[in-house]
């Protein structure tokens, strides 16, 4: 992505090339832009600047696409120096076209995975093992299922619409008996005689519940009277252990769980919060938002809020180390942010414009984001890149 | 995929499931919003790949799914009857105004009106294509767009209710009640501002609570007011925003904002400004720009506002919307990143809000169809932007003032459009306004004190002004501005009188001024013919001409707030209340008056301040009511026409139909209600008010808050109240005139559409009873028949509970005339019953025998009666 800094008001707006492909669209012909080196003053209009790009590379017209070749992005890119053009490094993994919405994926790490998702009133489990991806035939009828996390490959559990839970046990998927009926949106097992579901119904419902369940039964938690008002829904749950636990929820709700009793905190975020993950007790990161992104960071001490951005909503979180949260959002948004200043260190390209709900890395050293629709019918994606040092 | 057979069973599950999987919290207020025909979509492969060229000028006709039939069907509402109604005009048409053409102009705002003789000058702007008058259509419009525009205007008139989806919870009860001024697509009166709210907590979140944070005033539930949530601590006032030009604001490209912003200030000329966004897009739209696409403009408010729900437009009909809104073609170009960056670059409409919203009030989802939809966005989208007049030397030294006060720092004269400059005079971004203006609500990035730059064009018929209201003209919004526009309100306020006219004249040549309405009168509407809704019942004199359209006009002008409005208020005019389906008319369900009282083992108190429970007040919060009632019910606003007639029924006819001592419950009797003066009361719906000399005081107290005059014997009314203006706030002329407005307006005429089966009906209205207490013995000089005997009787089922008013009961209401029925829904006292039919069938008590002899008659029968009722 190469950018052009507007000069007014020291803007940088965006030209892309990539694909082949050079976009400069619809600039308004008195627009002044600054060209060359990032901190040279070298002041063109609009129409200035195509005329330097045409004569970089002739065959590129202002205000609509060309197709071009490598060398006339050399040439863009000289015009633009300083400013590197990033790859598209995602690829599309799984297009779940057909199968519905991809709402999550974990793995053990050995570069298997397992992915849940599906249509509203048919839920759907992938594997992916080797490149290859298999839907299973569960035998059973499911609705939509939103989450999936594990403590080994033979002890997986799934979350999903009308309070269903269902186990792997390492040779079949069973639904087990929930108090719930409203939907599971977040689960998150520390042991297999440890595991927490959380949920509710956002729009209808009025309590939202977390579940716990001791290796025989799931039950409800016990949590306190949420103070904030709204909060029908606790949407992810997510731990560092058995006895520091956090769910995230509506309007901005946090609880946190010590081992002993469930705590409400107060984070500062007003909006819905969609994702949590971390490292351990002092690198938490929160992310969340409709209209505009939300991102918080918990260092064993404060909690501290991203000014407000430009950036829609996001949904999903993933990190394994503490200086850099994989975060996935509304229209497509992957970013890599850094959880101690909260700064964007990048943002990808990728080639959806879905909605990306999670993001989970497999220590084999990839990074899968699972996106949908969520419009009907439903449609999915499942992307994929390696994992660099830098991630 | 599904199939067919389950799909019935599918689609109602999938709403819901889709719903709560998004979760609906994206509906924040005044603005965002959030699909039909309850079948799932028809396709994941939009048909459309990225054009060539993204010229934003071609008009999309592809001829393509779905079919675009027409639907609607028009509702007589205020804009469209008002325009047979008169005013004097104070200048010409042609001529922009400074002046009124009423009373009540507020102190300290008068500047001198451009003299007729200046000759304009040529407009640079006026030649763009984009204009028109206030309400029209672009004139770039093709002949397919027009058809749209026009079932999407009949859409914004159309009346809600509850069969139709209406609620549960609700503050107006169509769009145009919100839009209306000075014609569908404007604003509208103070009447129509609402609140919004949130809960502040202890770590600095501010949660919306109401619905997605608005506060509805009324609810279809028992009592009939939305009660405030209990975590409410913060609230702020709204008046509605004009929708005309929208569209080429939404055809603007994101970085012909974005090249305004000077979030720094890095040209330290004082005025920052910076760019909000809605889900990564440049907002525009709403007073924080919190909003990115018209769709989601009108969706959001529909179901905030009007409790309709609705699901987003599919791919394909964003496709043929008259500003480019459809989405790429993923799977075409899958891989490419462009798409995102070229939506951004100019198609930011494809960022409405995806998630269908949904209600559970018993009406299947979406109550608003989604090709309705598609015509009230087109309607929108299409909007012509304000034709500005032809400058003149005051208007265009005016311009030259707005430049040298530094007004155009954020008003910048026209942002670059890809039809060519949009002269909105706004830069659509987030200025800071101070704490003067500030009102803490928080929205994307814009902060407590940040506000977008409204625009201008139109400014001149759309008062009153600022995010609030707050300000009566002009003159007090240039001096209320605060934060970075203090430096230019100063040497605003520096400047002379004549040279601060020049400004005024300037804004108000931006368009509009030829449309401008004390009230919705539109200028020089004439005074209908004797006989006919909203005229007079007799000829009248030269001098009754004159007293009879002045009463018009204090009947139907907007008060301002510095005309001693308030402090608490449910109208801000009469007409506020009685304008259906004509002004004098009546009221729709969302200017409902309610009253509220306690109630302890049958004995009803008062509160102090009286039983009226105001929608309004002038301090930015929903007015207090006392806490300890446990009483509510809403009033419905029945019209006035006919009501001189009424007053002049001699109090001995009356009487002679009472029969107050009758001990059989389910037997008619009929009480007087004679008021502690001693005095027969005959007005209202528990019979209080004995004249309209009284009822006009009454309502200008306890509705407008405005202040009486102390007149002879007259006992009704506020003499003071708390606000700045001195008391009293109406002249004794404008109450004589008012009263003698209303004393004239004739009653409705009986029409006579199947003279049979009225003339059948006539004879069961007498058989099964209901002349009993609608009687037929009061005959007009016109010959009109008001069908009530003005008495008091107990309708309500046992059990039901109500208001006391003086000597009339708990469930005592008086009987309503019936005379222009058809015309004036909703109906009963406390408006639920939205059908003559579903009226009938909710008389009880008295009328208990009368209804069930009606339930017994066969279908015809049914059927001929209702039409007798419908015909009066």
């Amino acid at each position: 992505m190469n950018r052009i800094r507007d000069c007014k008001p020291w803007r940088w707006m965006r030209v892309l090339v990539l694909g082949g492909v050079a976009w400069i669209a619809c600039l308004p012909a008195a627009a002044q832009f600054c060209v060359g080196d990032c901190n040279a003053d070298r002041r063109v209009t609009a129409n200035e600047l195509v005329s330097i790009l045409r004569s970089e590379c002739p065959s590129l017209a202002a205000e609509q696409e060309q197709t071009i070749g490598a060398e006339i992005e050399s040439a863009i890119a000289n015009v633009f120096g300083g400013c590197a053009t990033l790859p598209v490094d995602w690829e599309v993994a799984f297009d779940a076209s057909e199968t519905g919405y991809m709402m999550s994926g974990w793995g053990i790490g050995d570069g298997s995975l397992w992915v849940v998702g599906g249509q509203l009133l048919d839920g759907a489990i992938l594997r992916y093992e080797l490149g290859r991806w298999t839907q299973l035939e569960l035998g059973f009828e499911v609705p939509l299922l939103n989450w999936v996390h594990g403590v080994s490959d033979a002890d997986v559990f799934a979350g999903g619409n009308d309070g269903k839970i269902l186990h792997f046990d390492g040779e079949s998927w069973t639904e087990q008996e929930t108090p719930v009926v409203d939907p599971v949106w977040g689960i998150w097992a520390v042991a297999p005689d440890d595991v927490w579901a959380v949920g509710g119904e956002p729009v209808f419902g009025t309590t939202p519940f977390v579940l716990h369940y001791d290796g025989r039964r799931w039950s409800h938690a016990p949590i306190p009277t949420i103070q904030r008002p709204g909060v029908a829904a606790f949407f992810k749950v997510w731990a560092s252990g058995a006895e520091d636990v956090y769910a995230v929820g509506q309007n901005g709700v946090v609880l946190h769980w010590d081992g002993a009793t469930f705590t409400e905190l107060g984070v500062g975020i007003s909006q819905d919060l969609i994702g949590i993950w971390g490292t351990g007790p002092t690198d938490i990161t929160v992310v969340g938002g409709r209209g505009t992104a939300e991102i918080a960071h918990y260092d064993g001490t404060s909690w501290t809020r991203a000014p407000a951005s430009s950036l829609g909503g996001l949904n999903g979180v993933w990190t394994r180390r503490g200086d850099v949260v994989h975060v996935v959002g509304v229209r497509g948004t992957a970013l890599r942010v850094d959880p101690q200043t909260l700064e964007i260190l990048g943002q990808d390209p990728v080639p959806t414009t879905l909605e990306l709900h999670a993001i989970f890395g497999d220590e084999s050293g990839h990074i899968l984001a699972f996106g949908a629709n969520f419009s009907i019918p439903e449609q999915g994606v499942v992307l994929i890149r390696e994992l660099s040092d830098d991630d | 995929m599904m199939t067919s057979g389950v799909s019935t069973i599918r689609n109602c599950r999938l709403s819901r499931t889709l719903v709560s999987l998004l979760a609906v919290s994206v509906l924040v207020a005044n603005g965002c919003g959030d699909d039909d025909d309850g079948e799932p979509r028809a396709t994941a492969t939009p048909t459309h790949a990225i054009p060539a060229t993204p010229t934003l000028t071609s008009t999309r006709t592809s001829t393509a799914t779905p079919s675009l039939t027409s639907t609607t069907t028009a509702t007589a509402t205020a804009t469209a009857t008002l325009v047979s109604i008169d005013t004097p005009p104070a200048t010409a048409s042609s001529t922009p105004t400074h002046t009124p053409p009423n009373t009540f102009t507020p102190t300290g705002t008068s500047v001198p009106t451009p003299s007729p003789s200046e000759t304009p000058t040529a407009s640079p702007t006026a030649e763009l294509g984009i204009f028109g008058d206030l309400g029209d259509p672009l004139p770039q419009a093709s002949a397919e767009q027009l058809a749209t525009f026009e079932r999407g205007r009949q859409i914004a008139s159309r009346v809600f209710n509850k069969e139709d989806g209406l609620g549960p919870d609700f503050n107006v009860v169509s769009c145009n009640a919100c839009h209306e001024k000075p014609v569908a697509g404007g604003s509208a009166g103070h009447y129509r501002d609402f609140l919004l709210v949130r809960a502040v907590l202890e770590d600095g979140s501010s949660i919306p609570v109401g619905v997605n944070g608005v506060q509805p005033q009324f609810t279809l539930g028992p009592g009939g007011r939305r009660p405030t949530d209990p975590s409410t601590n913060l609230e702020a006032t709204r008046n509605p925003i004009p929708f005309f030009g929208v569209g080429l604001l939404a055809e603007l490209p994101e970085f012909e904002i974005l090249r305004h912003e000077d979030p720094d200030d890095a040209d330290e000329d004082g005025i920052s400004g910076r760019a909000n966004y809605d889900r990564g897009f440049v907002g525009r739209f709403g007073r924080k720009a919190q909003t990115v696409s018209i769709e989601g403009f009108i969706r959001g408010p529909l179901f905030n506002h009007l409790g309709l729900t609705t699901d987003p437009l599919t791919d394909e009909m964003k496709a043929l919307l008259p500003v480019p809104s459809a989405p790429f073609d993923d799977s075409a170009n899958l891989l490419s990143p462009l798409t995102e960056f070229f939506v951004k670059a100019a198609y930011a409409q494809v960022a409405a809000p995806e998630e269908p919203t949904v209600d559970e009030d018993g009406v299947p989802d979406p109550e608003l169809s989604s090709q309705d939809l598609f015509d009230l966005v087109s309607f929108a989208m299409l909007l012509a932007a304000p034709r500005p007049d032809p400058p003149t030397v005051l208007s265009e030294a005016g311009a030259q003032r707005f430049a040298d006060l530094g007004c155009a720092a954020c008003h910048i004269p026209a942002l670059e459009g890809p039809r060519g400059p949009v002269p909105a005079y706004s830069d659509l971004l987030l200025h800071d306004m101070g704490e003067e203006l500030a009102d803490h609500m928080e929205m994307g990035l814009a902060g407590g004190a940040e506000f977008r730059t409204q625009p201008l064009w139109g400014v001149a018929a759309v008062a009153p002004y600022l995010h609030d209201g707050r300000a009566d003209t002009l003159d007090d919004a240039i001096r209320l501005h605060g934060g970075e526009s203090a430096a230019s309100r100063d040497a605003y306020a520096d400047l002379d009188q004549e040279a601060q006219a020049e400004v005024i004249a300037f804004l108000e040549s931006l368009g509009g001024a030829n449309q401008r309405s004390n009230g919705l009168l539109p200028p020089n509407a004439p005074i209908p013919q004797v006989g006919v809704l909203a005229g007079p019942d007799r000829a009248l004199t030269a001098e009754e001409v004159l007293l009879f359209d002045r009463g018009r006009a204090v009947f139907d002008r907007d008060l301002p707030i510095g005309g001693g409005m308030g402090p608490t208020f449910n109208g801000d005019s009469c007409r506020a209340c009685h304008f259906l389906p004509v002004i004098g008319g009546a009221g729709p369900a969302d200017v409902d008056v309610i009253r509220h009282g306690r109630l302890d083992n049958g004995l009803f108190t008062a509160p102090e301040r009286g039983t009226i429970a105001p929608r309004h007040s002038t301090a930015n919060a929903r007015p207090s009511i006392d806490e300890t009632a446990n009483v509510f019910e809403t009033r419905q606003t029945p019209p006035l026409f006919g009501l001189g007639f009424l007053e002049s029924i001699p109090a001995a006819d009356i009487l002679a139909n009472e029969d107050c001592d009758n001990p059989d419950p389910e037997a008619v009797s009929g009480c007087a209600h004679i008021l502690t003066s001693g005095e027969l009361g005959r007005l209202g719906w528990k019979a209080n008010v004995p004249s309209l000399a009284e009822f006009a005081r009454d309502a200008m107290s306890n509705e407008l808050g405005i202040t009486v005059p102390d007149v002879g014997d007259l006992s009704f009314g506020t003499l003071q109240d708390a606000d700045a203006s001195p008391d009293p706030e109406i002249t004794e002329g404008d109450l004589d005139a008012l009263v003698f407005f209303m004393q004239r307006l004739a009653p409705p005429k009986r029409r006579n559409q199947d003279s049979e089966a009225e003339a059948a009906g006539e004879v069961l209205f007498e058989a099964v009873g209901c002349s009993d207490c609608h009687v037929t013995d009061f005959v007009s000089p016109s010959g009109a028949v008001p069908y009530t005997d003005l008495l008091l009787h107990q309708v309500a089922p046992d059990g039901d509970v109500g208001i006391v008013d003086g000597g009339a009961a708990l469930l005592e209401i008086r009987t309503p005339p019936l005379w222009g029925l058809s015309l004036t829904p909703p109906y009963m006292h406390d408006g639920r019953a939205f059908t003559v039919e579903e009226a009938i069938a909710r008389h009880e008590g008295e009328a208990t025998r009368s209804r069930l002899q009606f339930e017994m008659l066969t279908d015809e029968d049914r059927g001929n009666l209702l039409a007798f009722i419908e015909s009066l």
